[in-house]
Parts: structure tokens; sequence; C-alpha cells
């Protein structure tokens, strides 16, 4: 059977459609095309043509007349719509005509920069001039290193690479930084929350030494949908950005399925999604249709290959075991040649089916496949896009399923298909101003180039000299002569990363073979909860008990065991605010934004028997407490509502609330999920009333609680379809959370949130 | 809330440790205690403490009468300058930014840094600088046009925010020795302190300095860059390597200091360790007091002295390994025989010869005897010596890590050049066994080698050519086909 052949029959299958929870089909589209914008070099049309390119699609003319003309723009088209050209072209005419002229990409993986070279390479072979572009990270061998410094016309690194090895030396990158034209951000919506906060000042760092070398770069950005494409490249770079989001590409037919695996038990739960997953790829690869699927982790991944080399080994409706070595994984921890051959074989077709990470969702040149099953929501609707991006051809039909799991979000997604299918409500948020943030890269900046009396850095210049101010007090810098020196022998790149919100991750050492080895690595709060001492810690399906957690050298040592129980550590977290910013009413419920300080402290932890999940014992655990000033926005209960339940019932109610509410904003809020904690009070110190807060997990924030504040209604609204449309009968994981009860409490705690209360006193 | 109480607020959360990791001790106590008789003045003309110390007569190191600095007298005159609350007394330069200060320190030419005089620099032959620089054009370096260049800096990593405060450029200026160091006073007056710096550096034809092509010049780059000023590129002499060449093998550290002990003799007490600099530097620039400042520039100083010797002794050793002797002892064997390896690779068999048979003559410490014979036979075969070199092979042949090698060595020599096939199909099978040997050793577990069954395969090549050789000796056929395909095998 064919892709065609086999949806219909699907669309006939009784059985399969009870769990389809909707079925869209988005009709083909025709190319429309535009010629090539005025002042593109002719050696380049040439160049085209001979790669089979003779007219360009309408958002890729639109974008390359605007980078030609100076003015920094945003393209946001699907997968496989020709993005890269958009900004090779600009940067390659440019360089034919002026070949002093430099570019500097950015790709946030070293994969995809190793992509663009090949790329640019291929587009090179065509040209009777070399284009020298090369990669610049922290694998380029040190003898390479000074030409690409002198020489490289098109120099490719990441953030990271930007931000420690290029910026603080950029007095041996005077030619690049004289010369710099253009900057491309490639997977912009890659740069949202704590990351895309640094990127954004480590712009701003890289604009203020462009202009100390005489130079202005144009931005030429590509993202994914998102909902605020412009707003987003606009915030990261500074600069007044023109979006292009008209796609002119070509589409095939394309079915995007929602699958909601059936309930299974009796108290409501439904089949597990790696199940799911696994029956609806197969159907595919029987039928010999190339499919791609996504899973959450690495090790589902692992899983998953292995059924599914197991189901075609199998053989069925003629196939024979050929088929089983088709089938591969990808994964972060595969060796780039082994990476590469898989690539490899998804364009030749030689590779049947792909088992992946998000490893494989950004722009890799994998071809494009026909099918792909995406077990489980990525967490984000771009993700989503991407991943479904991933099967669609520019002719002929492709298949995307989405295979739920039982997580609230996941759930609520299957439910409300037009919040998926309708206009992304999805922002990437990022907060360049945060404190915390902007003021290491002020430090960063300092170090590069001395500040002036008057000179901003992101803030006004009142703010920025209070903080030039307070390094000088740190005695980091010096004010003498009208200007703020580095007085440090310290280098501050070094010290900052751009990627954990928390720079002291806390490494986990194997102890069990003589050799000891790190498996893994947490970051501070999970550690106080997961690798306390006597914890039982899972990693990759391995249970390891914890013999010592070192606090201060931040390593746990643990050994393998086979035991039956878990452990299960309490967490017990204070919120205080500080300082409230605003606060109103709205309908049922008062609700407030401001600066609060949390202390959280691992109390105690429980072992629970596995499968039957009794107690079996407890133990204490003594670590320090660990304090957080952040942002916040919190809700309070008044007393018309909270004299309507018991005290116990109020209690659920807020637990329930908490879990729905930490589990479906980061939806809305386009963060991961662990950015993001709830915690509530039953009686507040601070407001004496019932409280709910919802705070960033960053130091200062990064502005996702303020985001979660304005958006108050649409996330209680969000969190009461969810419970109302849960199928089990008083609570379960997928709604009111883990201790699966409370569902009816929370029910009515939200339904008279969104009740309009009426004037307060 | 202003955004310092924030900032502080967030940087004192955290976890709560009880034992917080320590702040950076206030270094004020850093700076060694003065000591006793340390009131000369320290000018032009006059040498510090310190330098009285390195000085073969105490206080005396008068400046030569022909310079003229040196009769300007001490800093009396209009552009005279101190820094605060210290002895440490110098000269405003005027530049096109402004003043920069300069404190200008005298040697004798017959000044020693250990042993070694700074007059011996002056006395080696141009074939020592050009094997040290490697290039014919150094043949020409005269070291009284040379700048013996030297910095302290805010920092010891690279990057735009390491700056330079104190550079020393010590010059042969008029039968003396002159060390001019440039030190930034504050900030603002970097420009003109580079500026100074910049002119002193460019009336050299040359550099030398001790790392300073991967440190002190690109970090003056980087400075000149940031002030948009421009430096010429100065033929520029590091020692460093040099000085690995010769000492790696038996100095632990190649740093200046411990070569200062090991090879010159010199042992510096009370020196400030470098990376306590920096932070002397910042405390002088928050108290405006520069007495701290005093070693910091003492130590610039004997860097630069001893530069001079180093390159001194370096030079001679490079020219003539076997009649060198810097301050008056001759080269040890074991310099000898790194100054051997050197010269074969700079593809002078004859010298190297030379310098290592003087290194078998002189004694090498036991474990570098072996690499002697080796390195001497190599010599030898290089120059084609094969008699000489044969010796030195059985000898290595018996035993020892190269025994493999010149069991090779002898099975290619009896092969090619006696054309004594018996005696080369001994020793070829006496390489195999060895390599075999060798292998055991290496441990059993290992991956092979691929270089080790290489080996195997060509010994095993040979053996069976010679097996063929041989033969056909016996049947007595004529040597002409059989030297062809001699030729077209034949391995160096």
């Amino acid at each position: 059977m064919n892709l065609a052949q086999l949806l219909e029959r699907l669309r006939h299958d009784p059985s399969f459609m009870a769990c389809v929870t909707h079925w869209e089909v988005l009709p083909a589209q025709p190319a429309r095309y535009a010629d090539f914008p005025p002042g593109l070099d002719p050696r380049l049309i040439e160049a085209l043509a001979h790669r089979g390119i003779r007219r360009l699609y309408t958002h890729q003319a639109e974008a390359i007349a605007h980078a030609l003309a100076g003015r920094s723009v945003v393209v946001v088209t699907p997968t496989a719509s020709g993005k890269t050209l958009t900004y090779n072209l600009p940067v390659l005419s440019t360089i034919l005509k002026e070949p002093a002229a430099r570019a500097l990409y950015l790709f946030p993986t070293k994969a995809l920069a190793q992509d663009q070279v090949a790329e640019l390479q291929e587009l090179g072979r065509y040209l009777d001039v070399e284009i020298k572009s090369y990669v610049y990270d922290g694998d380029t061998p040190d003898s390479l290193r000074p030409t690409i410094r002198q020489a490289g016309q098109v120099v490719i690194t990441n953030p990271d690479m930007l931000h420690t090895g290029i910026l603080p030396h950029h007095t041996r990158w005077v030619r690049l930084f004289e010369n710099l034209r253009y900057v491309v951000i490639d997977e912009l919506h890659a740069y949202r929350g704590v990351f895309g906060s640094h990127l954004a000042n480590v712009i701003r760092r890289l604009r203020r030494i462009c202009r100390f070398y005489g130079s202005d770069p144009v931005f030429l950005c590509a993202s994914a949908t998102i909902a605020n494409p412009k707003e987003l490249a606009e915030r990261l770079t500074g600069k007044e950005v023109h979006l292009v989001d008209q796609n002119g590409a070509p589409r095939g037919e394309k079915h995007f399925i929602f699958y909601n695996p059936p309930v299974v038990t009796r108290d409501g739960l439904r089949e597990p999604v790696l199940k799911a997953a696994r029956r609806v790829a197969g159907m595919f690869l029987q039928n010999g249709i190339q499919t791609i699927v996504f899973t959450r982790t690495r090790l589902n991944t692992e899983v998953l290959v292995t059924y599914l080399k197991e189901d075609l080994a199998r053989g069925k409706a003629g196939l024979t075991e050929k088929r089983a070595p088709q089938i591969r994984g990808y994964r972060g921890g595969y060796l780039p040649s082994q990476r590469r051959e898989i690539e490899r074989g998804l364009r030749t077709g030689e590779v049947l089916g792909v088992v992946s990470t998000n490893a494989l969702e950004l722009g890799i040149d994998i071809g494009q496949l026909e099918a792909a099953v995406l077990a489980g929501y990525p967490g984000t609707i771009a993700s989503a896009w991407q991943q479904a991006g991933r099967a669609g051809r520019r002719q002929g039909i492709s298949a995307a399923v989405l295979v739920a799991s039982s997580s609230p979000l996941d759930q609520f997604l299957v439910n409300n298909p037009d919040y998926f299918f309708g206009r992304s409500p999805e922002h990437a948020l990022i907060n360049p101003d945060n404190l915390m943030i902007l003021a290491s890269h002020l430090k960063c900046a300092a170090f590069e180039l001395p500040f002036e009396d008057g000179e901003a850095f992101g803030l006004d210049p009142d703010s920025t000299r209070e903080i030039l101010a307070y390094l000088e007090e740190e005695k980091i810098l010096r004010h003498v002569g009208g200007r703020w020196h580095w007085m440090s022998e310290n280098f501050p790149a070094e010290d900052i990363s751009l990627r954990s919100a928390s720079a002291e991750n806390f490494v986990i050492i194997d102890t069990t073979g003589p050799q000891h080895r790190v498996i893994g690595e947490m970051d501070r709060l999970a550690a106080m909860t997961m690798l306390h001492d006597h914890a039982i810690y899972i990693h990759e399906g391995q249970q390891y008990h914890v013999d010592k957690l070192d606090w201060e050298e931040r390593k746990a040592y643990v050994h393998q065991v086979d035991v039956d129980y878990y452990t299960d550590a309490q967490l017990a977290v204070t919120v205080r605010p500080l300082d409230v910013f605003k606060s109103q009413r709205e309908l049922g419920l008062e609700k407030a934004f401001g600066e609060v300080m949390t202390a959280a402290k691992a109390t105690i932890f429980k072992k629970i028997k596995l499968h039957t999940h009794e107690n079996v014992g407890w133990g204490e655990i003594h670590l320090p407490e660990d304090e957080m000033h952040t942002a916040a926005y919190w809700l309070q209960v008044p007393e018309e509502i909270a004299q309507q339940f018991e005290p116990d019932g109020l209690q659920s109610a807020l637990v329930g609330l908490s879990h729905l509410l930490e589990s479906l904003a980061p939806m809305y809020l386009m963060c991961d999920p662990r950015d993001l904690r709830a915690v509530a009070q039953i009686k507040s110190p601070f407001t004496g009333r019932p409280t709910l807060y919802l705070y960033d997990a960053y130091p200062g924030g990064i502005g996702l609680a303020e985001k979660a504040y304005d958006l108050h209604t649409l996330l209680l609204t969000a969190a009461l379809e969810r419970v109302q449309s849960c199928p089990c009968e008083s609570g379960c994981p997928s709604c009111v959370g883990p201790q699966g009860t409370g569902k009816a409490e929370t029910r009515r705690l939200l339904l008279l949130a969104l009740e309009d209360g009426g004037p307060v006193n | 809330m202003d955004l310092r109480e924030r900032l502080r607020l967030m940087r004192a959360a955290g976890p709560r440790r009880p034992a917080a990791r320590p702040e950076p001790a206030p270094e004020t106590a850093g700076a060694p205690p003065e000591r006793p008789g340390a009131a000369e003045a320290h000018a032009q003309g006059g040498s510090s403490p310190e330098d009285c110390r390195l000085g073969h007569g105490g206080a005396a190191a008068p400046a030569p009468a022909r310079c003229p600095e040196a009769s300007t007298g001490e800093p009396r005159a209009a552009d005279a300058a101190h820094l605060p609350g210290s002895r440490i007394a110098g000269r405003l330069l005027p530049t096109p930014y402004g003043p920069a200060f300069c404190v200008e320190t005298w040697y004798p030419l017959d000044q020693r840094r250990g042993r070694v005089r700074l007059a011996e620099v002056l006395a080696v032959p141009g074939q020592g600088w050009e094997r040290i620089g490697r290039h014919p054009l150094w043949a020409d370096f005269d070291p009284t046009r040379a700048a013996f260049f030297d910095t302290e800096t805010t920092g010891l990593e690279r990057g735009a925010g390491t700056a330079i405060f104190l550079a020393g450029v010590g010059r042969f200026v008029g039968g003396g020795f002159r060390i001019r160091q440039f030190f930034l006073r504050d900030y603002p007056e970097e420009p003109a302190f580079l500026q100074a710096l910049a002119a002193e550096l460019s009336e050299a034809s040359a550099l030398v300095t001790f790392n300073g092509k991967s440190f002190d010049w690109p970090v003056l780059t980087s400075r000149l860059v940031l002030q948009r000023q421009r430096l010429p590129e100065i033929p520029h002499l590091d020692l460093l390597y040099p000085a690995r060449r010769l000492w790696r093998e038996v100095v632990a550290s190649c740093r200046l200091v411990d070569l200062e002990a090991a090879v010159l003799g010199e042992h510096r007490d009370g020196d400030i360790p470098g990376e306590q600099i920096p932070r002397l530097y910042f405390e002088y620039l928050r108290t405006g007091a520069a007495a701290p400042l005093e070693p910091v520039l003492a130590h610039n100083r004997l860097d630069i002295l001893s530069l001079v010797a180093l390159a001194g002794y370096l030079g001679h050793a490079a020219a003539d390994p076997v009649a060198a002797a810097p301050g008056g002892v001759p080269l040890t064997g074991a310099e000898l025989l790194a100054m051997g390896r050197w010269l074969l690779e700079l593809g002078e068999p004859l010298a190297a010869a030379r310098a290592l048979e003087a290194a078998l003559d002189r004694g090498l410490p036991g474990p570098y005897v072996a690499a002697g014979h080796r390195l001497l036979a190599a010599a030898y075969k290089r120059l084609a010596w094969y008699d000489k070199a044969l010796a030195h092979w059985q000898l290595l042949a018996q035993e020892g890590r190269y025994s493999y090698e010149a069991c090779v060595e002898l099975a290619k020599y009896y092969e090619h050049r006696a054309r004594d096939y018996p005696r080369a199909r001994e020793v070829a099978q006496a390489a195999l066994e060895r390599l075999q040997r060798q292998r055991l050793l290496a441990g059993l577990g290992e991956a092979p080698d691929p270089r080790w069954a290489r080996e195997v395969a060509e010994l095993r090549h040979r053996l069976a050519r010679l097996e063929g050789k041989l033969a056909r000796q016996a049947g007595g056929h004529s040597p002409a086909g059989s030297q062809r395909a001699e030729r077209e095998s034949y391995d160096r």
C-alpha cells in the first residue's frame, strides 16, 4: 500500500478512527515565483541556473531584496521552503562584488554549522571564485584559526563561541569587524527563554564592537513558525526587522492526525505513548513508507528502535527480515560520523525509518520523508510543526501523526485542535534586560571595550551607569577619565554559560566499576530531590543508589543497584514577595506580579515500593536551603470564594490548580517546563489569603511570570477546559496531578475564578 | 528597590553553604617587606638594591660616561617625576597624547646574571643567530640594535581586557645596557604610554623576548588596536622555543625563572610571583601608593637581564657548541646532545656529529648515553661516514631500547653497502626477534599498533629479498640484473 491508500484505509478503520480526535488535511499549494531582485550579482544567477534554480520563490525574492537594500529581515516559512538561500544569496552577492566584505553565521548547534559549510561550498562550486567559508568553533584546529580570523569571508559559529572565543578577542578579528556586513541567525526560535536572553546581550556586545570598528551589520534571520517572529528578532538584534512570512514554495497535500491512545484501564488510564507510537509507526514502516519518529527522551529513542526492529524482523504482509537494519536511532551521544551516515541513508532512501530525539528537528538536511510520528507533544507548537515538517514533499502527499501522552499538556492539545491549527498564540519570550543576565554581559562588554560616560547598554544611560558603579564597588571596574576600565585579572566570559540557567550543575559519578565514570548532570534544585544521600536515582532504566552528595564539590557518587523501591523526596518551597509591581482583580481572583524571594529545602524522602506504591520507609535529607530572587505571578483567593470550601478541599484545589498551571502555562509561554514552577500556600504570610505562586526558575526572572500575569484568564480557561474534558473520575496525572484527587474541588475553584465576581472591597 | 540593591540580592541568594568560597583576600599584604638598606636612590645612573645585588661589586655600577642620558643626572630636571609613596623615580616623556612615565636603569656591560655577563651576547657569531632564528636573515642580527622586551599585564590570559601596565625595553646603548621601563600610571594615560613604548621599540631592528610571540606581542598589538595605533612588525626572536630545544630534557620547566636557576645559576630572593602582579597593580590604582610596585619593576628588570644572558648563552651554544663556554663553563654533555639533535634537524650533520662526539666525550647522564650513540650514528650516516656509524650501531644493537632500530640500520648497511648478505640476514633476523620482544613487553592486551605490523612486514620482505640474493649468489648469477633490482628496492 502506498501512503494515499493507507490513509484511505485508516479513514475507514473504526478502531483507528476511535482514537483520532482530529484529522486535518492541508491542501496542496502550487509554487509562487518571482524574478531575481535587481542588484543580485549576475554570476550568482548563472551559478544558480547550473543547480537548476531559474526563479526564486516569492518569499525568497522579498527577503533578498530587503537584505540587499540593507534592511534586516526575518523569514518565517516552513521546513524545506528554501530558507537558506534567503541569506546565502545576499551574502554571496555582496562578497562577489566586494571581496573584503564579511559575514558571520550563527547556528545553535555545531552539526548545523557543518551542514552550512557544505551548502556554501556546493553553491561556490558553480562560481569561478572561491568563497572562503569556515566553521569556527571549539573543534577548529589551532593551526587553521589565524587564517579564519584574517581571511574568512563567511565565518560560521555558534553563540557560545561568539561569546567566549570571538568577542573577548575582537582585536584579533579586526578584518571581520571592520567589514562585517551581515549577521545571519538561523533557527531564531531556538533562542528563547534564558538562552535567548543571553544571546540578545551577546548581540548587544557584538554591535558595540562593530560600532568601534565602524561597521553596522544587517541581520538576516530565519525562524520556524512562532507568534512573534518580528518581535523576537527585534529584541534579539536591537534593530528594526522586516517580516517575510508569505511562503511561495510549493507544498504537497499534507495530513495531520491527532491520535489519543485508547483508555485501557477502568480508572481512565490510557495506553502508554510509546506503545501507541510503535503501533502507528509500524503501520507506515510495514508498508515501506519512509518514516521519522520523534520521542521526548534519549531513552525512549532506544526503546522504540528496539521495538520497531523487532516488529519489522518478524515480517508481515510479505515483507522480509531485511527491513530491520533499515531502522536507525538518532540522538545526541552518537558519533558525528555515525550521524552523517544515517543522514545520508535517509536522503538516499537506504534508511527506511529513524527514531530521533529533537536532534533531527533542527534544519539538518535529511531530505523529505513521507511520514512523521510524534510520540508525545514536543512542548511547543513551533517544535511540533518543525517535527511534522520532516514529512512533507513538494509533490505528493505526506502524513504526520501526533500521538498524545497522558500529560495534561498533550491531553489538552489533542482535545483542542483549534488551539494548534488556529493562529499560533505561542510567543517566544526573552528578557534581555534580566538584571542578572544583563549585568553578566555588561561585565564582558566592559572587558572588551571600556564604557564611556553616558554610554548605554540595553538599559538607559543612568541605569547602565548604576550597574557600572556597582561593578566598580565590586572592584571589577575603574572609573577614571570619563571611562570605565576593566580592572580584574579574570576573563569574565568564561564564567558565564549561555545555555543553563544555573552554571552550577551537579555531575553524577557512577562508582560501580573500577573506572569511575560520569553518567549525567543535573541542576541544583533537581539535585536536592533526586540526588540526596540514599536516593534511588534512575538513569536510562538503570537504578543507582546515591552514596554521597558532595554539595560543595557539586558531585553525586552513585553505584548500580537492583531494588524494588524508588524514592520520592519532598521539597518545601516558600515564596516571600519583596515588591509588587502590578496587581488587579480579574474576574473572581486577585492577580499580582512582582519580585519574590524563594527558598527551597528538601526535607524528607519516602521509599516507595514499585508497583504497589506502599510506603516502606523514609529518611531525612540534610541539605542547605536554596534561595532565589526572581519574578512571580500570583493568584489570591478572596474570602468570599475561600469560605465556600472546606480547608482540606481548598488545599487540594490549590494543589490541583498548581499542577495544571505548571503543565499548561509552558505551552502559552513557549518555555521549557522546568523554567516555571508553582507553589500553593493555604495561608500566605504575605497576602494572608490562600495564594498560588507561579515563578520563573531563573534568578531575576526571564519574563515568563509577567506574561502569565497578562494571560491570566486564558490560562485559567485552559485549565478548566482540561479538567472538564478529562475522562477520569476523581483526578489523574493528566489533569490535577499524581495524587489523583481533588478534581471536583479544582473544577469548582476554576469555575468561581472565571465568574465575574464584581468589585471587591 | 534600585538596580544595585537588586543585583546585590540576586548575588547574595543561592545555596547557603556552610563555607562559602573565600572572597579574594585583599592583597595589600602581598608586597614583600622592605629590605634593609633599600634607601638608596633608584634612578638613572644608579641601581636599585636588587640590581646592586646583581652587580659584581655592590652599589658602584656607574653608568658609562659616554651615554648622554646618564650624564643628564638625577631626575631633578623639569621632566622628572616620582610615583607617589615610593622610591620609583623616572621621567615624563612627551608624546602627542600627553606625557608617558618612564624609568631608566643602566647596567655596565660586565654585569652578570648568574655566571653569564651581559656582554657575552655581543660576541655571538652570526651563525648562532641563524640557527636560533632558523632563517639565513638572522645571520645579520645585531644585538646592539635589538630590543630585549618584556611586559607585565593586568591579566595572565589574553583578551581585549588584558592591558600592559609595565613594559621594559633593554638596549645596548653607548657602551652600557639601558632598561627603559614604561609604566602606565593610570588608564587614561594609555595612548601616551603605548605611543612612547612603540617609539622605543620601533628604533630597534629586532625584538628579543621569552614567550613574546604568543603573549607580549599579541597583547601589545591588541592594546594598539584598541587605541587605533599601529606598530610595524619587527623581526622577533622568541627564546622560549630554542630554550625548550636545549633544556626540555633536563630542566623540569622551561619558565624563565627556572632556567635562570638551572642554567645561569642565579636564584632570586624575595621575587614576586607572577600571578600576584596584577593585583598589586590594581591595589596601586585604588590607593595611589606605588611602594608595593617596587618589586614588580625590579622583577621586570631581572627578567630582561636574564633574557640578555640567556640570549648570549643560547647564541654561543648554537654557534659553536663544542667551543662555547658561556659564563666560562663549557656546555654539559646533555646540552651538547640537545644541540646535536637540533643541528641534525637543521640539516647540519657535520656540526651535529661534532657536538654529539663531544657530548659522549664529556659524559651523558645514564639514560641519555644510548640516545647519544643513536644520534651520532644518524649524523654519520647522513654524512655517509658508514665506517664510523657502524661502531655505534653495533654498540646499540647489543641491548637497550634502540637495539631493534640499530639492527635494522645494520641490516641495511650489510645489504646495500657491505653486500655481506649472510650478516645482513643475521641482523635482520635479530631485528625481527627484538621487535617481537618489544611487542611482548609493550603489553599484550593493547590494540596492535599498525606501525608494528608494517615494520614486521618490512622486515619479512627484507629477509625474503636477502634469501633471494643469497640464492643467486650461491647460484653464481651475474650481478648485473640483481644490481638493478637492488637499485629499485633501495632503501635509505
